[in-house]
């Protein structure tokens, strides 16, 4: 008998040891049979083991079951592609190929994903950005548009070739890569001063969701547990940022269809939310709250009582803003069967997050892998069935109202206590992966300590790396025109893919 | 010179006096758009004077050129602002003289599918993928806006019983008809049918809400801005002042050929200062319509606008019913 991948939980230390080494049939076989028995792969990525070899390392995570799987294999130059079997790895294999120069062998699409310099040698060179095969559909009446990486609005770099037929759109591939910084490389041989820097600014507006990933498996591989009163403060702040979030993106879809009573009350509340985060911590971004051990912002009772007058009012006229998209048909012409994603592509694919919900899938790390405070107080996974514009705008205005009373109930029940503790040494050769349900998405840290308990490889996975091809699908069969409203539904960000 | 000739001559100095001034105006009739629907979201908006700010700047800059374009990318922005401006000479707006030329309709709404006809071409001769998909689009737009336009303005000629020729709609008799006869009241069912078809082509014509949408900053959404977008300089600024001057002309005729109270017949002083302040009144109160539409309503899927015009038609049809029923 072959041996099993190796079973853990969301931010659990194990021995890099204890990883079940596979050969190559085994590997293929163990991540295609868990896949079909309802696992996904939440992370694959290579790590150098010495003698010219790269260890792969898999991440799956069993939703139903809550739990994690470890495995790993190692390669020299090639090794048998899983994404025809599994499409769900094959942005995963387009990364080993870019970063380790090691071929996924019948890959069905290989190409660049962030056009970065390998990481096997320092000083490599980069290919040149952009420059790639590109999808083509051809004949008299088919049309090519080309879109980016300069965009007309302040947003952030992507470059989008639509295969057109009139208004139609046949294929949308999309090449990103623009804001590439190196993040993963400047983590290795962390944790130092910078580490948490890094971590806060992956992806801006994820700040919080990247940062508790990063201390919970900091806290793991030390060994310790945050204070109650911090873990309650983090879930505050998490929950925020959601908000926040959900409610800004819920006023740029009404404005992208021209809607503008949503629009600007959204854009308005938006900024209340964030106030409410820099209430806490003085950023509203929230940089600066989350540290290892805790949080470095107690939550005064005096703070609390404001924060939750705040809420309450907030809370109250998100509802109506909101409530206005649902009853003005104009804007639900606009978002009903727009963008459509199946639950089978979403399935198969292994999108997470808002993405996933609205395709009926009820996949959220705070239920299914509950860290801090949602081990003992759980948020309702909103999900809906029809998997177009409206379903993800739906399911955020869902979110905001479960998002609302967890805050609420947090602040008035927050446990005593200190809300920083000191962390012990770091373990040595561990491997720790820890998933956080960002308000994008699934996040996954996975770090791999060397002997002296410092990052020897620190993966890092924004819910944006599983979802962007889920966008490119969305497009298939809609009106170009409507490819803004698509992609402001994903709303995925570009430098948390691009790291 | 005879007095014909002579009253002729004093009926072209007057429409080009108001070319000039509607000309003028339409920029701030725009900004009155803009700065009503800031206040309806509670946003200060931009001051009434800003696009005049914008076009004096666009005046400084220089213009740049793509280099696949041609001598029509160069004619696109003279033929729109100049069959504009014209076409805002020849609108009955604020005084309807017979024997001028002036206040023929039909005119007025080719002279701007012409300059329309132009900006399209400019769309695709500049080569880029968004001009194109603009021109493609704004073509279309067209193709179902100008029969609304031309049968609600044949039902208010037809109801006058001025002329059954669609050509020889002349706004000024629509006036003294209107003058002579009190019957044929100002909020007759097939007066309001017709101006609110008329009203539904205008906000088509003019790339707004629910059309098309002029705030939008999203290449991939544009009409007619996609068409626009290889424009710069004082191109731009002309391309921008003749849709600007092409809403305020359709405006126009909403406001004094679908409800022709208060326009002047003579040209007394007097009679001419009721009529201009009668008509900038009007316009007013268009432009806060467009501002409560544009906030009331999101913009329509672009393959619905057919539906939408096509209710417009329906509309219009229903306007030549209603006038032969009442």
């Amino acid at each position: 008998m072959s041996p099993a991948p190796l079973e853990t939980r969301n931010a659990q230390a194990v021995p890099i040891a204890d990883v079940p080494d596979l050969g190559d049939e085994e590997f293929r076989d163990a991540i295609l049979t868990a896949v079909s028995l309802g696992s996904r792969v939440s992370a694959l990525f290579g790590h150098p083991a010495g003698e010219g070899k790269l260890r792969l390392f898999c991440v799956l995570a069993n939703d139903e079951l809550g739990s994690l799987a470890l495995l790993s294999r190692q390669v020299e130059r090639r090794f048998m592609s899983l994404a025809n079997d599994c499409p769900g790895v094959h942005l995963f294999e387009r990364e080993i190929f870019e970063q380790w120069g090691v071929e996924p062998h019948g890959h069905p699409w290989l190409k660049p994903v962030r056009f970065q310099p390998p990481l096997v040698a320092a000083g490599a060179r980069a290919s040149q950005i952009g420059v790639a095969n590109f999808f083509r559909v051809e004949g008299e009446e088919v049309h090519e548009v080309a879109v980016g990486p300069v965009h007309a609005g302040v947003i952030e770099p992507g470059h989008f070739r639509f295969q057109c037929h009139g208004e139609d759109v046949f294929h949308l591939e999309i090449s990103l890569g623009y804001q590439h910084r190196g993040v993963e490389r400047a983590l290795a041989g962390g944790p130092d001063k910078r580490t948490i820097h890094y971590i806060e600014t992956l992806a801006g507006d994820t700040t919080i969701g990247h940062a508790v990933a990063h201390c919970e498996t900091l806290e793991a591989l030390a060994g310790a547990e945050a204070p109650a009163r911090a873990h309650a403060i983090r879930g505050i702040a998490l929950e925020l940022e959601r908000l926040a979030n959900h409610t800004g993106d819920l006023g740029a879809l009404a404005n992208d269809v021209g809607y503008l009573p949503t629009a600007s009350y959204c854009g308005r509340l938006r900024g209340d939310f964030l106030n409410m985060t820099a209430a806490i911590c003085g950023s509203r971004f929230g940089r600066g709250l989350v540290r290892p051990g805790g949080v470095a912002f107690d939550v005064e009772p005096a703070r609390s009582a404001e924060l939750q007058g705040r809420l309450a009012r907030a809370m109250r006229d998100i509802r109506g803003a909101t409530g206005l998209l649902w009853e003005t048909p104009s804007v639900m012409a606009r978002f009903e069967e727009t963008g459509t994603v199946t639950r089978e592509t979403c399935e198969k694919l292994g999108f997470v997050g808002v993405a996933a919900r609205a395709c009926g899938v009820g996949r959220d790390a705070r239920q299914d892998f509950p860290l801090g405070m949602f081990r003992f107080s759980q948020v309702p996974v909103m999900t809906w069935h029809t998997g177009d514009v409206f379903a993800r705008a739906f399911v955020r205005a869902l979110e905001v109202e479960s998002s609302g009373k967890f805050i609420d109930g947090q602040l008035k029940a927050l446990p005593a206590g200190p809300v920083l503790a000191a962390l012990p040494e770091r373990a040595p050769d561990r491997i720790v992966a820890t998933l956080v349900e960002g308000w994008r998405g699934e996040v996954c840290h996975v770090a791999l300590t060397d002997e002296r308990g410092r990052f020897s490889r620190y993966k890092v996975v924004d819910p944006s790396f599983h979802n962007w091809t889920g966008l490119a699908l969305a497009l298939r069969g809609q009106q170009i025109s409507d490819f803004p409203l698509c992609n402001k539904s994903f709303n995925l960000s570009y430098c948390g893919h691009d790291l | 010179m005879s007095d014909s000739t002579l009253e002729s001559v004093r009926g072209a100095l007057i429409a080009a006096l108001q070319g000039i001034v509607l000309v003028a105006l339409a920029p701030l009739l725009n900004g009155l758009i803009r700065k009503v629907k800031a206040r309806l979201q509670r946003r200060i908006g931009p001051p009434l004077l800003q696009h005049y700010r914008d076009v004096a700047k666009l005046f400084r800059k220089e213009s740049i050129r793509p280099s696949p374009a041609s001598w029509i990318f160069d004619a696109a922005p003279i033929v729109s602002f100049a069959t504009a401006s014209v076409a805002a000479a020849l609108t009955p707006a604020i005084c309807a003289l017979p024997a001028t030329g002036q206040g023929d309709v039909v005119t007025v709404i080719y002279l701007l599918a012409l300059g329309r006809f132009f900006v399209i071409l400019a769309g695709l001769d500049a080569a880029s993928s968004f001009g194109g998909l603009g021109s493609s689009r704004d073509a279309a737009v067209s193709v179902f806006a100008e029969p609304v336009a031309m049968l609600s303005l044949a039902v208010v000629a037809a109801a006058l019983r001025t002329t059954t020729d669609v050509s020889g709609i002349s706004l000024a008799s629509t006036d003294a008809a209107v003058a002579s006869g009190t019957s044929l009241g100002l909020l007759a069912p097939w007066r309001l049918l017709a101006a609110l078809a008329f009203f539904i082509v205008v906000l088509a014509e003019c790339a707004r809400v629910p059309f098309d949408n002029p705030a939008t900053h999203l290449e991939l959404t544009m009409v007619h801005e996609a068409m626009l977008l290889e424009y710069s300089g004082p191109s731009l600024a002309l391309v921008t002042l003749a849709s600007l001057a092409k809403q305020l002309v359709l405006l126009s005729i909403v406001a004094s050929g679908f409800f022709p109270v208060g326009v002047a017949t003579s040209l007394q002083p007097a009679a001419l200062l009721v009529a201009g302040a009668v008509f900038v009144a009007k316009l007013a109160g268009l432009a806060v319509l467009i501002a409560i539409v544009e906030s009331a309503i999101a913009k329509v899927r672009f393959l619905r606008v057919p539906d939408y015009l096509g209710v417009a038609f329906g509309i219009a049809l229903l306007a030549y019913v209603a006038r032969e029923a009442f």
